[in-house]
C-alpha cells in the first residue's frame, strides 16, 4: 500500500471522527438548517475521501 | 400518512442504498469502507430529494448513526486492544499451549480448539481473531490446513452474537428497542440448538459421520451445559459473557469429558501429541521464564468476574446514572414518517458497558505483569500503534455503515421494506429471517453490522405479520451469528493463516453448506415455534 493511501486513510479516520460532533451541533445545539446540509455536506466528502482511500 | 406509500418504484429505490451494498462488497469487491460509504450517499441521497427527509432530519439521522457506531466500536477497539496485549506479553501462547496438551484424541482435540476454544476467544475478542488464533494451532496439531479453517469458522459460529463482550447482541437490542431482559434470555434459549449443532459439525468435519457418533455423549453433555450457562448469563443480565462462559465451560468440560466414557475410545491413533507443539514451533521459549496458563487468562479472568460484579443490584443501581449518551431530537418527513425523540441515544454506561469493563482488566493486569516481572517495556504503546492498525479500516467501515442503516430506518425505507418482503413471505416468513441475517453479515462480514442493516426490517416485518417480535429478531441474530463465519473477510483471514492465500475457495465450499445447515436448523426452530407456541414466541 502506497504511503499517500496510508495518509488518506488516517485523513479519512480523522473525518470520520469530526462528523459526529458537527452533525450533533449543527442539528441539535445550534437547531440550524443552514449548518445542517454543511455538516451534512462535510459528512458527504469524508464519505468522497473513503471511497478514495479504500 | 405514516410514511412512504409501498408501491414497486419506491420500494426498489428503498433497497438501493442495501442492494449498493451487496453489489460492491460481492461483486466489485470493495472493502467495507467503501462499500458503506458508497451506500450511506445514496441512501442519504434519497432520503434528501426522494422520501421526504430534510437537511435536518438526514444530519440527526447520519449523528444517531455515529452514536450507535461509537457505541460498538468502543467494545471493539478494547477488545483487540486487550488481546494483542496478552498476545505481546506472552499470554496468548500459555493459553495456546495448555490447550494443546489437554487431550490426545483427534475428536477431542477438535472440539476443544474448534468449538471451545475459538468460541472463548469469540466470547472475549471476535473479529476474526478466533480463526486467525485456533487455526495454525490445528494445523500444528497435525489437521490439514483447509479443514483446521472449515473447523474453527463452523464451530464459533454460535458464539459471535454474545461475542466480542456482547456487541452485536447489544446492537440488535438497541436498533429494534427491544428491552435486553426480554430479547436476551429469550435468544439464548433460541441459541441452544444452534449451540450444540456446531459441536456435532465440528465432529463430523473431523471424521465424518463416525466421528459424529463417537462424540455425541460429550457434545450433548457439554453443548446442554454450555447451553444452559449462556441462558443463565443472558437472564442474570451478563449478556456480554454470554459467549464467553460457555466457551470456557467447553473447554473445562471437553478436556475433563475427552478423559472419561464420554468419548468413546478413538478409532486412530493422534499422530501428534499435544506435547510435541512446542518442539514443533520455531523459536519457542524454554519452560522457565514462560507465563503459566492462569497468568495469560488472567485479564479474561477478570473480565468475567467484573461483569458478574457489575449486574450485583446495589453496584448496578449506583452505577446506573454514570453514562455518556446524546439526546436527538424527534421529526416528521414531507411523507409522514414519524421519529420520536430519542434520550440518551446508544448510552455507554461506566458498568454496563464492556468496554470500561475491559479497561478496568486491562489496567490490573497490567499491574499484576509488572509485579510479576512479565512487563516488557513499551508494550502497552506498542500495543496502542497495533489495535489501531487493526481497526482503522473496520472504524470505518461500521461507522459509514451504520449511518446508512439508521439514515434508512429513520427516512422510512427499512419499514417500506419490510412491509414489502411481509406482504410477499407471508406465513413462511420465519424460515427465511435467519437466511436475511445470513445475507447481512455475509456481505458486511459482521454479526453486528447484519443486526445494524436488518434488525429494523425483520422486526417491522414481524410486526407487520403478527408473530413474535422477539423471536424474530433474535433469529435475525442468529443468521448473522452463525453467517459471519462465512464472510469472506473472515474466510480470507483462515485461509492466510492457515497458508492457503489464494486457495480460499476450498475453505468457502467446505463451510457454506454448514452454515446454511445451521440457518436452516434456526428457521426450522422459529417456524416450529411460532406455528405451535406462538405466545411463548412474543
Amino acid at each position: 500500500m502506497t504511503r499517500y493511501r496510508i495518509h488518506l486513510q488516517h485523513a479519512t479516520l480523522v473525518g470520520v471522527a469530526l462528523a459526529l460532533p458537527f452533525l450533533f451541533v449543527t442539528t441539535v445545539t445550534l437547531d440550524s438548517a443552514p449548518l445542517s446540509l454543511a455538516a451534512l455536506s462535510y459528512t458527504a466528502a469524508v464519505s468522497t475521501l473513503a471511497i478514495a482511500a479504500y | 400518512m405514516t410514511g412512504p406509500a409501498l408501491t414497486p418504484l419506491n420500494w426498489l429505490l428503498a433497497s438501493l442504498p442495501v442492494l449498493v451494498l451487496l453489489v460492491g462488497i460481492m461483486r466489485l469487491r470493495w472493502s467495507a469502507p467503501r462499500a458503506g460509504a458508497v451506500s450511506w450517499l445514496v441512501a442519504a441521497a434519497l432520503a434528501l430529494w426522494y422520501f421526504g427527509g430534510s437537511a435536518q432530519s438526514t444530519a440527526i439521522a447520519s449523528a444517531k448513526g455515529l452514536s450507535l457506531a461509537l457505541f460498538v466500536l468502543t467494545i471493539l477497539w478494547t477488545s483487540v486492544y486487550m488481546y494483542n496485549l496478552v498476545d505481546r506479553v506472552g499470554g496468548i501462547d500459555a493459553i495456546a499451549r495448555t490447550m494443546a496438551r489437554v487431550t490426545e484424541d483427534r475428536l477431542g482435540q477438535a472440539l476443544l480448539i474448534a468449538w471451545g476454544f475459538s468460541s472463548f476467544i469469540q466470547g472475549v475478542t471476535g473479529f476474526g481473531v478466533p480463526v486467525a488464533v485456533a487455526t495454525p494451532l490445528l494445523v500444528m496439531m497435525g489437521f490439514t490446513p483447509a479443514r483446521a479453517a472449515a473447523m474453527v469458522l463452523v464451530g464459533h459460529g454460535w458464539a459471535v452474537t454474545f461475542g466480542s463482550m456482547g456487541s452485536s447482541y447489544y446492537t440488535i437490542q438497541l436498533v429494534t428497542g427491544i428491552p435486553g431482559d426480554a430479547i436476551g434470555p429469550h435468544m439464548a434459549l433460541l441459541f441452544a440448538v444452534v449451540t450444540v449443532a456446531s459441536g456435532f459439525l465440528v465432529a463430523h468435519l473431523q471424521g465424518g459421520l463416525g466421528a459424529a457418533r463417537r462424540g455425541a455423549p460429550l457434545i450433548l453433555a457439554v453443548g446442554g451445559v454450555m447451553a444452559l450457562a449462556m441462558w443463565a448469563m443472558a437472564e442474570a443480565g451478563a449478556p456480554q459473557v454470554a459467549s464467553s462462559v460457555p466457551g470456557m465451560i467447553a473447554i473445562v468440560g471437553i478436556a475433563l469429558g475427552a478423559r472419561t466414557r464420554l468419548l468413546r475410545a478413538r478409532a486412530e491413533p493422534a499422530p501428534v501429541s499435544g506435547g510435541a507443539i512446542s518442539e514443533r514451533m520455531p523459536d519457542a521459549p524454554s519452560e522457565r521464564g514462560r507465563m503459566g496458563f492462569h497468568l495469560g487468562f488472567l485479564p479474561y479472568y477478570l473480565l468475567v468476574t467484573l461483569s458478574i460484579i457489575s449486574q450485583i443490584g446495589p453496584i448496578k443501581s449506583a452505577a446506573s446514572s454514570l453514562g455518556w449518551g446524546l439526546d436527538y431530537p424527534g421529526f416528521v418527513t414531507a411523507d409522514g414518517f414519524v421519529v420520536p425523540p430519542a434520550a440518551d441515544y446508544a448510552v455507554i454506561r461506566l458498568l454496563n458497558h464492556p468496554a470500561p469493563l475491559i479497561v478496568a482488566s486491562v489496567a490490573l493486569t497490567m499491574v499484576v505483569l509488572v509485579v510479576r516481572g512479565y512487563w516488557k517495556h513499551g508494550v502497552a504503546w506498542e500495543t496502542i500503534r497495533l489495535t489501531y492498525t487493526q481497526s482503522i479500516s473496520t472504524t470505518v467501515g461500521v461507522g459509514t455503515m451504520v449511518m446508512m442503516a439508521v439514515v434508512m430506518a429513520d427516512t422510512g425505507l427499512t419499514a417500506l421494506l419490510a412491509e414489502g418482503v411481509a406482504r410477499a413471505s407471508g406465513p413462511v416468513f420465519p424460515l427465511v429471517s435467519p437466511f436475511i441475517g445470513v445475507l447481512g453479515s455475509f456481505m458486511t462480514g459482521s454479526n453486528t453490522n447484519s443486526n445494524v442493516l436488518f434488525g429494523i426490517l425483520q422486526v417491522e416485518t414481524a410486526r407487520s405479520l403478527g408473530i413474535g417480535e422477539v423471536t424474530i429478531a433474535s433469529v435475525q441474530s442468529i443468521g448473522a451469528s452463525v453467517g459471519s463465519s462465512m464472510a469472506p473477510a473472515k474466510v480470507l483471514v483462515g485461509a492466510a493463516i492457515a497458508g492457503l492465500a489464494g486457495r480460499e475457495h476450498e475453505i468457502m465450499r467446505t463451510i457454506v453448506p454448514y452454515i446454511l445447515g445451521l440457518a436452516a436448523l434456526t428457521g426450522i426452530e422459529a417456524l416450529i415455534l411460532i406455528q405451535l407456541i406462538p405466545s411463548w414466541t412474543r
